[in-house]
């Protein structure tokens, strides 16, 4: 049940065709883990809590650091040398104080992935590496919960919603393939747009509207200013979904 | 015979800033070749020394995923590439 205040608050989007209050109960309903407070996990986290998703559980093991700030929108200058976790959750608690937000300032590891992500309905890619990314695709498919990926480069991004047994999942897409991670060059813009499309599926998902990026990679290139899709089917010898069935 | 390829803008400190090409071959692999040979840049950079794509690329042909064959994928007049790299920043 909404109170009156959530009802003002959120009246623009009740307003949606198809959303209705329904959908925002299902919102405040809601546990989202967000895998990285970082260039993707800050838009993500901000639309996400400007939604009035219930509780968003916010994970980074790093600290804030000057170079950060060109995208990582969640982070300000007097926040330079503390925990991500921390400047994240202070910050998306003043956005919306009605929601519970949970920041934990742990390195997500094969050991701990299962427990941090806890009894949350879906995880956000919002990760720098690809080993993590795997780890929480795979953890993601164990708990049968979608996992919703995007990565950035430059002035590019991309992003793939995975169903469990349902759709193509991230290694699916890429087949194991170990990359080392480096430094890489981003402009905050394109981790803004691939954030906010990971925070547009996920709200679509938990209201049950529209049609989800399963099965497509969506590629946007911001220096030509496009949007592509690439189809992406399941691969029957995954080893990380290849012998799930969706429920 | 009519073959285009499409390369994402990371590639544009390589080829000029030019990203779309027609290309021959009757393979995916053929056609990569045939980028590389104009812009012998990207042989190292996209092969091994087998002759294989690395694994930090992926190639698309009509907007679909070409794995597992990748370059042994036959083409055809009127079709797509898409060479990307893989990206992972977050």
């Amino acid at each position: 049940m909404l109170t009156r205040e959530e009802r003002e608050r959120y009246d623009r989007q009740i307003l949606i065709y198809g959303f209705g209050e329904e959908g925002q109960e299902k919102l405040k309903n809601a546990r989202v883990f967000i895998a990285g407070a970082g260039g993707l996990g800050s838009p993500a986290a901000v639309y996400l809590a400007a939604a009035g998703i219930g509780t968003l559980r916010i994970v980074d093991h790093d600290t804030v650091d000057l170079s950060n700030l060109n995208r990582q929108i969640l982070h300000w200058d007097e926040n330079i040398g503390g925990p991500k976790a921390e400047s994240a959750g202070a910050k998306l608690r003043r956005l919306n104080p009605d929601i519970a937000v949970e920041a934990v300032a742990e390195t997500i590891t094969a050991d701990n992935a299962a427990e941090l992500i806890g009894d949350c309905d879906l995880i956000v890619d919002a990760m720098d590496n690809l080993p993590t990314r795997y780890l929480l695709n795979k953890t993601a498919i164990e708990k049968n919960i979608p996992f919703f990926h995007g990565a950035v480069y430059g002035f590019e991004g991309r992003a793939m919603t995975v169903i469990p047994g349902k759709s193509a999942c991230l290694n699916c897409l890429y087949h194991g393939a170990e990359i080392p991670q480096e430094k890489f060059p981003v402009v905050g813009v394109a981790p803004a747009v691939i954030g906010c499309i990971q925070a547009t599926e996920v709200i679509k998902y938990i209201t049950g509207l529209g049609d989800l990026l399963t099965g497509r990679l969506l590629n946007y290139d911001g220096l030509r200013m496009t949007f592509s899709e690439f189809t992406v089917t399941r691969d029957p010898d995954c080893t990380h979904c290849g012998k799930v069935t969706g429920k | 015979m009519s073959i285009r390829m499409e390369l994402s803008s990371v590639f544009g400190r390589f080829t000029g800033n030019q990203l779309n090409f027609e290309v021959k071959g009757s393979t995916i692999g053929e056609c990569v070749r045939y980028l590389v040979k104009k812009f012998p840049e990207l042989d190292n950079m996209l092969l091994d020394k087998q002759g294989k794509l690395r694994p930090s690329f992926d190639v698309y042909l009509n907007d679909k995923s070409t794995y597992p064959e990748k370059l042994a994928r036959p083409v055809k007049d009127g079709d797509k590439i898409n060479l990307m790299m893989l990206i992972l920043g977050g």
